[in-house]
C-alpha cells in the first residue's frame, strides 16, 4: 500500500494551479459584486503563497516561507485599502454593484 | 540557504494521501463556491473554509507557523473585516444581481490557457519531483529531533537575513492602516469634541490648575 499514492510536489502544484484558475475565473465572471472580486484576489494570493510554501518545503529552504509571510502582510494591506475604498464609494454613490461602477469613466 | 530546515526522511503512510485528498477537495470546492454563491456572507464563510484547508496543508508541509498565522490573520481579522463591510453595505442589492455571462468566453480562454500551461509545466518537468526526492524524499517531512522547530527558524531568519524586507512589510501595513483611516474618516459637525483652547478663552475665570492629591481645589 505504501507506494500507491505518494503525495509529491506535483500534487500541491496541481492544487495551487486549480486554485489560481478559480480565482481568475472569479475575477472575470463575477461582475456583480466588488466584494466577491476582492475575495477572488485573496484566493489568488493564497495560491501564490501555497506555491511558495510547497517549494520551500520541497527544497528545504525557509526563504519561501518568509516570502509567503510577506505575501500575507501584503494581502492584508491590500484588502484593508480595498474595503476602505469600497466603503467610501458606497457612501458617495449608495451602490457597489458592478454595473454602476462601470460608469466611472473619465 | 542560511538556515535550511532539518527534515528527516519519513516513510510514506496512507493517512497523508487521505488527508491531502480531503483538504484539497475542501479547498477547491469551497473556492468554487466562493465565486458561484449568491449571498456574499456565505462567500466569506466559504473563503474562510478554504483558508482553513490551506492552513492544514501548510501544517502538513512542515510550515506550522504560517498555517496557524493563516488561521489567525484570515479568520480572526480579514473575514471579520469582510463581514463588517458586507453588513454595513446593502446586502439585498447584491443578492438579486445575476452572474454575468458576457465575459464567459474570454474568461474560459484565459484561465484554460493558463491552467494547461501550468499543468504542462508540472507534467513535463518531472525532474522537479526527482530533485525534490533526492533532497528530502517526499514533501511531507518532519523536523529531526533536537533541532529547532519551524517557528524558531523562521524567527531567526526573519530578524537577521530578511530584516529590511520585514521592516518594509511593517511599514506597508502601517501605511495601509493610515490609508484606511484617512479614507473612511469623516468630520462630523454634531459630535461633541472638547476644545481646550476655546474653553479657556470663554471666560477669564477658567484656568488649568494642578490639583493636589487629597487636597481638593
Amino acid at each position: 500500500m505504501s507506494h500507491l499514492l505518494p503525495i509529491t510536489l506535483s500534487h500541491y502544484l496541481f492544487l495551487s494551479t486549480t486554485l489560481f484558475v478559480i480565482g481568475l475565473l472569479g475575477l472575470f465572471l463575477n461582475r456583480r459584486h466588488v466584494i466577491v472580486i476582492l475575495m477572488s484576489v485573496e484566493l489568488l494570493f493564497l495560491s501564490a503563497s501555497m506555491n511558495f510554501i510547497t517549494f520551500s518545503s520541497a527544497f528545504d529552504d525557509l526563504t519561501g516561507q518568509v516570502f509567503a509571510l510577506f505575501i500575507l502582510a501584503t494581502a492584508a494591506a491590500e484588502i484593508t485599502i480595498g474595503l476602505a475604498i469600497l466603503v467610501v464609494y458606497y457612501r458617495n454613490r449608495a451602490s457597489i454593484a458592478m454595473q454602476d461602477i462601470s460608469q466611472l469613466k473619465g | 540557504m542560511p538556515f535550511p530546515t532539518p527534515f528527516e526522511t519519513s516513510p510514506y503512510d496512507l493517512t497523508e494521501g487521505i488527508a491531502f485528498a480531503f483538504f484539497a477537495i475542501m479547498i477547491i470546492s469551497c473556492a468554487l463556491s466562493v465565486i458561484l454563491v449568491k449571498n456574499p456572507v456565505y462567500a466569506v464563510l466559504l473563503m474562510v473554509m478554504s483558508f482553513f484547508g490551506s492552513a492544514a496543508l501548510f501544517v502538513m508541509q512542515g510550515a506550522e507557523f504560517l498555517g496557524l498565522l493563516l488561521i489567525i490573520v484570515y479568520v480572526g481579522a480579514i473575514a471579520v473585516l469582510f463581514l463588517f463591510v458586507i453588513m454595513m453595505l446593502d446586502v439585498r442589492l447584491m443578492a438579486t444581481a445575476k452572474l454575468q455571462r458576457k465575459h464567459l468566453p474570454i474568461a474560459l480562454l484565459v484561465s484554460g490557457l493558463l491552467f494547461f500551461e501550468l499543468v504542462a509545466i508540472v507534467i513535463v518537468d518531472k525532474p522537479i519531483d526527482k530533485t525534490m526526492q533526492e533532497s528530502s524524499q517526499g514533501i511531507t517531512t518532519e523536523p529531526a529531533q533536537g533541532l529547532l522547530d519551524n517557528t524558531t527558524q523562521l524567527g531567526l531568519i526573519i530578524y537577521s537575513e530578511y530584516l529590511l524586507i520585514f521592516e518594509i512589510a511593517g511599514l506597508a501595513l502601517l501605511l495601509a492602516m493610515l490609508g484606511a483611516i484617512m479614507l473612511t474618516h469623516r468630520k462630523r459637525d454634531d459630535n461633541m469634541r472638547q476644545n481646550i483652547t476655546l474653553q479657556r478663552e470663554r471666560s477669564g475665570k477658567a484656568r488649568l490648575v494642578n490639583v493636589e492629591t487629597k487636597g481638593g481645589v
